[in-house]
């Protein structure tokens, strides 16, 4: 990233990047860069795959990617190995790279088979998605791009941000961006905290911007202890990844009456759309009107938001198959109703199961499980929760002759093996029958 | 069988579920990593409460002062006295 600007800016000693084992100031981590810089001198111009955490390790090595004019495919911390090698395959990476959690040692790099392949590289951030067909769609951003819609402000100067997003998605890498060109700090917390803990890490690291999904909102607001979460110096929460609720939105308000309340939308491919700063749900239609001062523009077609970005990714990588024509109007699969000149979100035109701002194909979970010997059918749906927005659903059909006390074990060891926590059902049914709708179709509402 | 019972059912049926051991609550235990539950385990034990009971109290948002299972044990009680 070019964060050598701020890095050259702010004093050394000031904290850039807070875990809750950890402080890097912005010497340090200027210091990791340019070791990291002539450590990874090899892979310049190249295609790479890197599994990234953003503590200061992290944010150094992708800095120095960057500054190595690299094309970095950005991936979860804890990727197998198998998807590693299924990406850099894929993809035709040079190399994948990794840092180890509170590394001492150099980044450590491995060439792939497909070191010196020809594929094209120009720099940038590769964002992977998921697709309904469960294929990654590769999106790729410029540093531009992704920081265009970042506020730059002598008032941002040192402050506090903290990390709710995962790193290597659009929505993290926001976070971070905005944090650090501002010469903030990034204050990050422990995957598998508890409520408790965070709120207080929080309280700790003076955090006074934090974004994430309503869910995230409704699982601190409820868990974490109100006298401590009251202390947190909030100027400004911000909301984005799923529709949020006026009763969210209400709760955050009355616990935190002086902070600003913002809620995004914003998608990998288009980018930041558009933000809403009056504490109501949805968006004012007047929106739709003209484009907005930063070159979006907006229509309802079929109920359906399409938007044209000028914030969005440059182009997919061409080795993931999917192509996008940016002077066309982008259809984004969000359904909206328009009441009382405001727009409401009613939800996705697909079918794709959305736990807690975790995008869940019915299709390819229903494909691992019937991998699972004794299974006849199965159905995979969402069942609505008011916890976590959604959850995943299903119901099997057994075979006859099967005992379904040590298929429900077989399960659950199936599932563990095959699919990401939020993939896994979380509700298992036996019937006899897999409801269809007239059209013979799979039913995928509960 | 009394709503606490009813609603420890639900709870133990989840902690096998994830292989976790069941722990006694009492009215003051904490709803949150300190039971072994994640927050997916929590939106799992409502559904599973909603199935119990036939209503979600959780519907509308989430009540202010749910913090303990005392707090959810009551919230069930005065909802089924209301339903």
């Amino acid at each position: 990233m070019p964060l050598h600007e701020s890095r050259q800016q702010v004093d050394p000693v000031l904290p850039m990047v807070v875990t809750p084992d950890a402080i890097f100031t912005w010497g340090q981590v200027s210091d990791l860069v340019q070791a990291y810089r002539s450590s990874l001198n090899a892979l310049s111009k190249k295609r790479v795959g890197l599994p990234f955490h953003a503590d200061g390790y992290g944010v150094a090595v992708l800095s120095a990617l960057y500054e190595l004019e690299c094309n970095i495919f950005l991936l979860p911390f804890h990727s197998t190995d198998d998807y590693l090698q299924e990406i850099a395959q894929k993809f035709e990476l040079a190399a994948i790279v990794k840092v180890s959690v509170n590394a001492t040692d150099q980044p450590q790099y491995q060439a792939t088979d497909t070191f010196n392949a020809k594929a094209e590289s120009q720099p940038g951030l590769t964002i992977l998605t998921s697709g309904t067909t469960g294929t990654p769609k590769a999106a790729r951003h410029s540093l531009e791009s992704l920081a265009k819609p970042t506020r730059v402000h002598p008032s941002f100067l040192q402050t506090s941000w903290m990390l709710c997003y995962r790193p290597n998605l659009y929505a993290g890498l926001q976070v971070i961006l905005q944090c650090l060109v501002n010469g903030g700090q990034l204050v990050v917390t422990a995957p598998d905290s508890s409520a408790q803990l965070i709120a207080q890490h929080a309280v700790n690291a003076g955090v006074q911007y934090a974004s994430a999904t309503p869910s995230y909102w409704r699982w601190l607001l409820t868990f974490a202890p109100r006298a401590i979460l009251s202390q947190i110096p909030f100027k400004q929460i911000t909301l984005g990844g799923e529709i949020v609720d006026q009763h969210i939105l209400d709760r955050l308000a009355s616990l935190y009456p002086d902070a600003r309340l913002v809620h995004i939308y914003a998608t990998t491919e288009l980018g930041r759309c558009f933000s809403v700063t009056d504490k109501q749900a949805g968006f004012a239609s007047k929106f739709l009107d003209q484009p907005s001062p930063d070159g979006v523009s907006m229509k309802i077609e079929n109920g359906e938001l399409m938007v044209k970005s000028a914030n969005a990714m440059l182009n997919y990588d061409p080795l993931c198959g999917q192509q996008c024509d940016q002077s066309e109007w982008y259809a984004t699969g969000d359904l909206v109703k328009q009441e009382n000149g405001r727009c409401y979100f009613l939800g996705r035109r697909n079918d794709m199961i959305n736990v807690g701002g975790n995008k869940v194909s019915p299709v390819k979970v229903e494909d691992v499980i019937m991998k699972l010997p004794g299974i006849e059918d199965v159905r995979v749906f969402a069942r609505k929760s008011s916890i976590m927005g959604q959850l995943v659903s299903c119901e099997i059909v057994p075979n006859a002759d099967v005992d379904q006390k040590a298929l429900r074990q077989q399960f659950k060891a199936h599932c563990a093996e095959y699919l990401n926590d939020y993939e896994t059902p979380q509700l298992l049914k036996f019937v006899e029958q897999i409801q269809t709708s007239s059209a013979m179709k799979k039913v995928r509402s509960s | 069988m009394e709503i606490e019972e009813r609603i420890r059912e639900v709870f133990n049926s989840v902690f096998d579920d994830r292989g976790i051991p069941r722990v006694d609550m009492n009215d003051q235990s904490v709803l949150d990593s300190s039971l072994g539950l994640e927050s997916m385990d929590f939106a799992i034990i409502v559904v599973k409460l909603e199935e119990e009971f036939g209503f979600d109290p959780f519907a509308e948002g989430i009540p202010d002062g749910v913090r303990t299972y005392g707090d959810l044990v009551k919230l069930y009680t005065q909802q089924q006295s209301v339903n």
